[in-house]
């Protein structure tokens, strides 16, 4: 792993970075605090590289600053998990056992994320899930040792449907890929749809396979169904085939379309010049939020990597901005101790507070909804405006029963 | 209204025909000549995407027209067929004559090495290609807008096969192409020269497949996960259509690409299995493919595990002194991986009992490993069984999902034999993938728990080795056994095992169903270690590694893949923290293996 | 008594009539040759017998048993056994080991896991090889022995089975000229003295005629002639359709001399 820990050079570069705080404590010193970080970052780069990228930004500028639990430095210990549940579960392993690590963070994919959260029980250890989605993380397959930091399937799901509430728009069609997370998108949709639209129905669905874009034939069904309305859980690889193909076929004229994370730069940039207009997503605007915090935040990682970041720098900046506050709660790495801690946990975060909700172990870190607009030849966010998780959380009996509590 | 959407989607189907068809051509038309399966024929297909992604744009820029775009597709396939071109006379050329499993096997490694590649130039983000000049707007017809370019594909699909035929026909190229697909060595009596030849019908198949990938582009993006996708659809279209046969891929590209378009509206969430079954149905059908010859004799069928010394005492008890000094004096960490260790030995030892013992090529093992860990955790956290029910069931169950898929392809054999096998694990990943109320889909199943006595993790491991080793020592005994033994005759020689009276095809499906219970003994065990199963388990990179694990190991001796199974686990779990590029040195790691050691490492040790 | 019976059986490929009405018998100890130009349907005949493949009509019975239906297996445990054109082995195994697996086959009991497979029946193997004269070769694999040799352990593994009746496709094909004539004095004493009748096609006259107790002449699928070697080689229409020709005697003597 030694060669993913940032040299020394490298640090020094990143001063000018750090000369835009106010005020510079005493650089941390001592036995540094591990942290297990998997992720991965071979096969999900586009994601995971812009997210190592911040963290380590962050860790530099929290250690400049006097680091944690008095003065030691953060240190991120980064791993690739695989991007394959047995590879995940066993790297998880490797780090509590041998690097030493106070606990273990990280994941992208939902089902490394669900094996490494069940390695976390298992071991009676922390794990503070960062990026995987899916809602059995929180819900059915939750448990007492494991923390979600990125908004759910489920409430990303239902900030979509509450911007459509009430509008007359009533017959539905579902496209996801096919498997855990679209299917379960898609579950969500047609419930929420049913409360924020009276009388709405679903009157196709369909499901292409993961990773196999021919986005004609799907096209096809959906329009032969006459929609008023379109949700749509694809991205990447299978979504601009499905852009494409629609746009040449009319599919999205005159027709409302929700699309989950296809504002997230991730999605975004790829699709360049033919983002689809007037579709309301799910998304993070990154240059045009003006939070003094988080335009800070903005330029520094631009002048350090000459790139805007990405949603997955958001994330692993405010990453670590939680895991400090936590430890300045807790005051130790005991587990029990860092767990009591982040239970409620409140952070101030470069988009403002985010709360550790105690029910679910969901944090409250929201997500941006808006209308995808061209200009200057590539799609932007517009009319978006900040969800709060809290509002968008599932009903607390809802967790209760999933959890058994 | 309704004739203009059967007609849309018709075209629809019918344009991804044609892109899959030119993909699929070379495919077959390698296989036909050289008799290589190449695994890394999709990954050549993604390198033609993203040439072309990256010549089209200035091209178009320089002069926006459709004879430019079709210029740069050609100069991108051209591209692609130079660096076919480059790893037949690197690569290929060296194992001709290793065994058609290992040759698979290096292509895959191949594979890796260009994912890793293509990430490191083009960075990970998808790069959606321009739209083909004139033809980026809707046709309408009957009430729809159909797109310009499908149309435009609909018609290339035809006009390649037309110069392909052509090409062969006509020219004294493609006659040797034909000679050579269906007698070899009567080519090569003739003496022509084979090295030239096979280096021009390599690149030939890199450029149809640079050709498919590139016309693609204004349809999909350049991605870096599109190899594995495009691969397994042109295997099956080449399968279907019968493999060496041009005609066939075109006719099987048009079935799948039409059963993609129609089926998606009855069926829209087996998407996946559709395809897979279609190739399945045919192939017990009509072994050969639609268009295809019956394939001859399996050339260089893998020899092992055949007159073995029994393991020298000193062995035995070594492996059960590291077990028990793992145990006992390490960290739990090296227990977890000595457990999995285990595991991998038992998949990959029934593994090569099948191919090396009962000439039986799979090459979707890891569906009964699977199969085994899913029915074991199923059992155990659905059902509530205790653990030890649950990981009795898991052989059993694999056993018996071998003993039908065993009895639906013991008749085959070679290379069709291999693919069925793929295509079997393929509808068993793609219903533990796609069925999420049962399985989970791909978050699978967590919280799969060890009894009390088991659950930490000395204890589990010595569990697991009570476990493994009876079962690996007992399948070393069924190889001196007389079943073990008349198993090999009947490899041997089919028509002598049959003369003698032996029920060959019954023998075959019973050594299916032995080893996919081994293999499902694993994956009960692995459940309760691991403490989740999800889909990865089953997939084709899975079985790939339990390839890998022979390759390494060999099959000469019973140590071979156990070996194999230590060595890459191990080689996995130290490279995987150095690097982000580990994918990359895996790669070069099993080309390295095949060039060098065509007879496993075990194997070269022996001879040496 | 008659080991095989064959009544009026007929094949026919597409719009060839590959074997039209051949019917034949043979008895215990008797050596029955089948010859006939190329193409004359002598290895469609050897497979309706043999069970690869199934006639158009008539019957085949094998020891008084009704088997024109049987697969392979089934009817080597009515009593046949047979050797290739092409010597088929196991190549993999010594000749004692290749022996013994040929004992273990033809015992039937292919299912046993954890039994020992060689051992039990090393005596056995031991006295087969001997008696095809390969008992030097025991421990050699098979895979090294001269073609000869190989000849030689199939026949001792066709004769593992204890077959009554044995099916020969040109025994003698690829063997040296001087190794011919003693196999074929091999098989005619195995034949008389485990009273074993033999069918056999051979391209190579003089061992035809040395060692055949009758002969059947085909020509296009039919037979043209029967009877004992005296009475063919004097058949006017046999000299006319397949010995009078020169050239042709002279081509297949060429042919197995290349």
């Amino acid at each position: 792993m030694t060669c993913l820990r940032l040299p020394r050079r490298a640090a020094l570069l990143a001063l000018p970075a750090l000369a835009l705080r106010p005020a510079a404590a005493q650089p941390a010193r001592g036995e540094p605090v591990r942290i297990g970080e998997l992720n991965s970052y071979a096969r999900m780069a586009a994601f995971a590289v812009p997210y190592r990228n911040a963290i380590q930004m962050a860790q530099e500028e929290v250690n400049a600053e006097g680091g944690v639990l008095g003065g030691r430095p953060l240190e991120f210990v980064f791993r690739d998990d695989g991007a394959t549940p047995s590879d995940g579960a066993r790297v998880a392993e490797d780090l509590l056992t041998r690097e030493n690590v106070a606990f273990i963070a990280g994941t992208f994919l939902s089902n490394v994320g669900l094996a490494v959260a069940d390695v976390a029980a298992r071991r009676r250890r922390l794990f503070l899930a960062t990026e995987p989605l899916t809602d059995a993380l929180t819900m059915a397959q939750g448990n007492p040792y494991t923390f979600r930091i990125r908004p759910s399937t489920f409430m990303q799901t239902r900030m979509l449907a509450e911007a459509v509430r009430g509008r007359p728009v009533r017959r539905w069609a579902i496209v996801a890929p096919n498997y855990e997370y679209g299917q379960s998108a898609a579950a969500a949709f047609k419930r929420l749809i049913a409360e924020a639209i009276p009388g709405a129905e679903i009157v196709a669905e369909q499901y292409p396979a993961l990773g196999r874009p021919d986005a004609g034939p799907t096209v096809g069904a959906l329009s032969r169904a006459r929609p008023e309305g379109i949700f749509n859980v694809l991205f990447g690889a299978d979504l601009i085939p499905f852009v494409r193909e629609g746009q040449i076929r009319g599919l999205f004229e005159n027709r409302t379309v929700l699309s989950l994370l296809t504002g997230e730069p991730e999605y975004l940039l790829p699709l360049g010049a033919e983002a689809p207009g007037g579709w309301i997503v799910t998304g993070y605007p990154a240059e045009q939020i003006e939070l003094p915090a988080h335009r800070r935040f903005f330029d520094a990682y631009r002048a350090r990597f000459q790139d805007t970041p990405r949603l997955g720098s958001l994330l692993g900046y405010v990453t670590v901005q939680m895991v400090k506050a936590m430890l300045d709660r807790a005051r130790s790495t005991d587990t029990d101790a860092m767990i009591a801690a982040l239970r409620g946990l409140v952070t101030e975060t470069i988009v403002g507070p985010v709360t550790m909700r105690v029910l679910d172990q969901q944090s409250t870190l929201g997500a941006w909804v808006g209308e995808i607009a061209l200009e200057g030849g590539r799609g932007v966010m517009r009319n978006w405006r900040y969800e709060d998780g809290a509002n968008h959380m599932f009903p607390e009996a809802e967790v209760r029963a999933a959890r058994r509590l | 209204m309704e004739w203009g959407f059967w007609l849309a989607q018709a075209v629809s189907g019918l344009a991804g025909a044609s892109a899959l068809f030119l993909t699929a051509a070379g495919l077959t038309l390698v296989f036909g000549v050289c008799r290589i399966v190449n695994f890394a024929h999709g990954s050549f297909a993604m390198v033609g995407a993203y040439v072309a992604v990256t010549l089209l744009p200035p091209l178009l820029a320089w002069s926006p027209s459709l004879s430019v775009f079709l210029l740069g597709a050609v100069l991108s396939a051209l591209a692609v067929a130079a660096l076919g071109a480059a790893v037949e006379l690197l690569l290929l050329r060296r194992i001709y004559r290793v065994p058609e499993l290992f040759q698979l096997l290096a292509t895959f490694g191949l594979v890796l090495v260009i994912q890793d590649g293509v990430l490191q130039l083009w960075g990970p983000e998808d790069i959606p290609g321009p739209r083909a000049p004139g033809l980026g707007h809707g046709v309408a017809i009957l009430g729809e807008r159909i797109p310009a370019y499908d149309l435009f594909l609909i018609a290339v699909g035809p006009v390649v096969l037309a110069l392909l035929t052509l090409l062969l026909r006509a020219t004294r190229f493609g006659l040797l192409i034909q000679a050579a697909t269906r007698d070899r060595e009567m080519v090569a009596a003739l003496g022509v020269n084979q090295a030239l030849l096979f280096t021009g019908v390599f690149a030939l198949g890199a450029f149809l497949a640079g050709l498919g990938g590139a016309l693609q582009v204004p349809r999909i993006p350049a991605s870096g996960g599109m190899d594995l996708p495009i691969i397994a659809e042109a295997f099956v279209v080449t399968v279907v259509g019968g493999m060496g046969s041009v005609p066939g891929a075109f006719l099987a590209s048009v079935l799948i690409g039409l059963l993609q378009a129609f089926g998606i509206l009855a069926f829209p969430k087996i998407t996946l299995v559709l395809v897979f079954l279609v190739m399945a149905a045919v192939l017990m059908l009509r072994p050969q493919g639609l268009l295809g010859r019956p394939e001859p004799p399996a050339r260089g069928a893998i020899e092992g595990l055949a007159a073995l010394p029994p393991p020298s005492p000193p062995l035995r008890a070594l492996a059960v002194a590291a077990i028990l000094a793992v145990a006992f004096l390490s960290d739990d960490y090296l227990r977890k991986v000595a457990t999995e260790m285990l595991v991998l030995a038992i998949a990959a030892f029934s593994l090569g009992f099948l191919i090396a013992n009962a000439g039986i090529v799979s090459f979707g093992h890891a569906a009964f490993l699977g199969a085994g860990a899913y029915a074991a955790a199923l059992l155990s956290v659905r059902a509530g069984w205790p653990m030890e029910a649950a990981l009795a069931a898991g052989p059993l169950f694999a056993g018996t999902l071998a003993l039908l898929f065993g009895a639906a392809l013991a008749r085959m054999g070679g290379i069709y034999l291999a693919m069925l096998t793929l295509a079997f694990a393929q509808i068993t990943h793609a219903v533990a993938f796609q069925w999420v109320e049962l399985t989970g889909g791909d978050n699978g199943i967590v919280g799969v728990r060890p009894a009390w006595w088991a659950s930490d993790r000395a204890s589990y491991l010595l569990l697991a080795a009570a476990l493994v080793l009876p079962a690996i020592w007992a399948l070393r005994r069924v190889l001196s056994a007389p079943f073990g033994v008349l198993l090999r005759a009947a490899r041997d020689s089919e028509p002598r095992a049959l003369a003698l009276g032996l029920p060959v095809v019954a023998m075959r499906v019973a050594a299916f169903a032995l080893a996919g219970a081994l293999a499902g003994l694993g994956g009960a065990v692995f459940a309760f270690s691991r403490g989740s199963v999800d889909p990865t388990l089953l997939a084709i990179p899975q079985s790939v590694d339990l390839l890998a694990m022979l390759l390494l190991g060999g099959v000469q001796a019973v140590a071979g893949p156990l070996l194999g199974a230590v060595a890459l686990h191990g080689l996995k779990d130290a490279v995987m923290p150095l690097t982000d590029l580990w994918r990359l040195f895996l790669g070069l790691a099993i080309l390295l293996l095949v060039l060098a050691f065509p007879r496993g490492l075990a194997g070269a040790w022996r001879r040496a | 008594m008659t080991i095989l019976l064959v009544e009026n059986v007929s094949k026919r490929f597409g719009g060839v009539q590959a074997v039209a009405g051949v019917s034949l018998s043979l008895a215990p100890q008797e050596m029955l040759a089948v010859i006939g130009p190329n193409g004359a349907g002598k290895s469609t005949l050897f497979n309706l017998i043999g069970g690869q493949l199934p006639p158009d009509s008539g019957r085949v019975v094998i020891a008084g048993r009704e088997a024109t239906r049987l697969p392979v297996a089934a009817r080597a445990r009515l009593g046949m056994g047979r050797t290739f054109q092409i010597a088929e082995t196991f190549r993999s195994f010594t000749a004692q080991q290749a022996v013994e697996a040929a004992l273990l086959a033809a015992r039937g009991a292919p299912f046993r896991l954890f039994a020992r497979a060689f051992g039990p029946h090393a005596a056995e193997a031991r006295a087969l090889l001997a008696e095809v004269g390969m008992e030097e070769a025991a421990a050699t694999p098979v895979s090294t022995l001269a073609y000869g040799d190989v000849k030689r352990v199939e026949l001792a593994l066709a004769l593992a089975a204890a077959p009554r009746l044995l099916l020969m496709d040109e025994p003698t094909a690829g063997m040296a000229p001087a190794e011919r004539g003693a196999l074929m004095r091999l098989v005619r004493g195995l034949a008389r003295g485990r009273g074993m009748g033999v069918l056999f096609t051979e391209h190579d006259m003089d061992s035809v005629f040395a060692f055949a107790d009758r002969i059947l002449v085909m020509v296009r699928g039919a037979v043209i002639a029967a009877g004992a070697p005296e009475a063919v080689r004097a058949d006017p229409a046999v000299r006319e359709a397949y010995l009078g020709k020169a050239g042709l005697a002279a081509a297949l003597r060429a042919r197995r001399h290349g």
